[in-house]
């Protein structure tokens, strides 16, 4: 019998964070559709947009282009998603 | 992560994820704390596919769960939380310092399905020999070198646990001095990219001759002892003190990278580099009688047979106008020659490497029409461009037929000397200069 050193590194302790409050449904709401901007993707969200929209007409679907690489945050569409959004739907890369 | 930012924000979301990366969001989401993040998965890929095919992709059920996706996604945003949903505080995820007794056989195969191994045979890290490894330095066993993220997180690791993967990996005692400044770098060796790219690390400086590295004939081969573990650490130590090197867990290299079992780990031969001509180290500041490890982003090399010109200049600028441009996001050239052909350049009017990377920057121009057409360039530096950052906001203004430099400078052509010269061959990768990392302070 032998005992050996765990090679493996501490990973940080797992957080939990809350996560938002659900609505109550989205009509009369607005939605934003956020498109990453993976190469050659945008005709998803776009087709998203139409059928959400022709299927939802009383809910308000705003597209709109995240700024920069996918990875990168845009702060200004975060902000105005807060002030005049509802809910987001987020896509996609691949 | 955008979702959770604005989770956070209090907006509801529907994150959206293809199939492939059906387990990728779940991981992800638990690492920043929301683990019940409400995914929507729809078929792969999305990338290139006509609209008539998103459509029946949105109208169509989600690959995993069977359920409409139209519907998934309106749900994601209504159904009410779960008391789990709305949880806050942490969870400790220790890591013991040792692990058994058990027997050499099971924790060979603890090693196995746990994932820590680059499944080639590895020596067992008992207390006794990763106590004789660190006699390879003289830092403490407790001391925190650093902190690595191969995976979705970084991990923080001790001298006494990266000695536990030299010595998986066969090194001597000696290698730690490399090792350990390889770890401190902060740079993995391999990472969560889709681009199954690989490193090229190279040591210069005195400690190459004390530890018995290879820089001559069949160098770049798995012929040296020191070449061969300290690239086969680089990945250990990814997988282990970066928490990566998991497939569809923590790595999705499509196709992998066969160069991750040792990558491509060589000393430069600054014994016959011609006259004039600086070791690497030195080129970026270091002095002579230092040593240093520099660390390599890249994906393969390409060989001097699929040139045909004479001088050897110009098949190293033909070899140069193929290699991704380094406007786009992390590219470069780097040049591993034979002390023979080192020779030749001098030769053809080269005296320093300076020259030769000033020379392939000013000569290898392509027109911006080509520029954007490239897939790296279109997902990372056309977006920065809309953002307002330069060149490419500038570029984006101008003709289709401009011409720009290939390389955003001649620092981005790195030129290595190694081999023994028993052929006039070099090579050329793009492999683009991370950092040089110094490895005195280690030893």
């Amino acid at each position: 019998m032998i005992t050996v050193v765990n090679p493996r590194g501490q990973l940080p302790p797992r957080r939990l964070i809350p996560m938002a409050s659900r609505l109550d449904s989205i009509d009369g709401k607005t939605i934003y559709i956020v498109d990453i901007r993976w190469p050659y993707t945008q005709q998803f969200t776009e087709e998203l947009q139409k059928i959400l929209s022709e299927r939802y007409p009383n809910t308000t679907f705003i597209r709109r282009e995240k700024a920069g690489p996918y990875g990168e945050a845009d702060p200004q569409l975060w902000d105005e998603i807060k002030e005049k959004g509802h809910g987001m739907i987020l896509g996609t890369g691949h | 992560m955008h979702c959770t930012t604005l989770e956070k924000m209090g907006i509801p979301t529907a994150p959206i994820e293809a199939e492939v990366f059906a387990g990728l969001g779940k991981m992800y989401a638990e690492m920043v704390g929301m683990p019940n993040h409400r995914f929507v998965i729809v078929p792969h890929p999305i990338s290139r596919v006509p609209a008539s095919k998103c459509q029946d992709y949105i109208k169509g059920n989600d690959p995993i769960t069977g359920k409409p996706i139209i519907e998934e996604m309106v749900e994601a945003l209504t159904r009410p939380l779960t008391e789990e949903d709305k949880r806050s505080g942490s969870i400790d995820i220790s890591e013991p310092r040792l692990i058994g007794p058990d027997t050499e056989e099971n924790l060979h195969q603890l090693f196995m399905d746990s994932n820590w191994t680059d499944y080639l045979p590895i020596v067992l890290p008992t207390e006794e020999r990763v106590e004789a490894m660190l006699k390879g330095t003289s830092h403490e066993p407790d001391e925190v070198v650093g902190e690595l993220r191969s995976g979705y997180e970084a991990c923080t690791f001790t001298v006494e646990q990266v000695a536990a993967n030299a010595v998986m990996a066969g090194a001597k005692p000696e290698y730690m001095p490399v090792i350990l400044a390889l770890a401190a770098s902060g740079v993995p060796a391999i990472a969560t990219s889709t681009q199954s790219f690989a490193r090229m690390i190279v040591i210069n400086g005195p400690i190459r001759k004390e530890i018995g590295m290879n820089s001559g004939t069949g160098a770049l081969s798995p012929m040296n002892r020191a070449n061969a573990v300290i690239g086969r650490v680089a990945t250990l130590i990814s997988i282990n003190l970066g928490a990566g090197g998991i497939p569809n867990k923590t790595y999705w290299g499509s196709q992998g990278n066969v160069t991750n079992y040792s990558h491509i780990t060589f000393a430069e031969n600054e014994e016959f580099l011609p006259k004039g001509w600086k070791p690497f180290h030195v080129q970026l500041g270091y002095k002579p009688d230092e040593s240093s490890v520099s660390i390599f982003h890249g994906y393969t090399l390409f060989h001097w047979k699929d040139t045909y010109e004479k001088a050897k200049i110009d098949s190293i600028l033909n070899m140069a106008g193929r290699i991704l441009p380094s406007g786009a996001y992390k590219s470069g050239m780097s040049l591993l020659l034979d002390p023979i052909v080192a020779n030749d350049l001098v030769n053809e009017g080269f005296p320093t490497k300076e020259d030769v990377s000033q020379y392939v920057y000013e000569k290898t121009l392509l027109p911006l029409r080509e520029f954007w057409q490239y897939h790296l360039v279109n997902g990372f530096s056309l977006p920065m461009g809309q953002k307002g950052m330069e060149p490419y906001a500038t570029w984006l203004k101008q003709p289709d037929d401009t011409l720009i430099n290939r390389y955003r400078s001649p620092e981005e052509i790195s030129v290595l000397v190694v081999g023994g010269r028993t052929n006039d061959f070099w090579q050329a990768g793009d492999f683009h200069l991370i950092g040089s990392f110094p490895i005195d302070e280690w030893r």
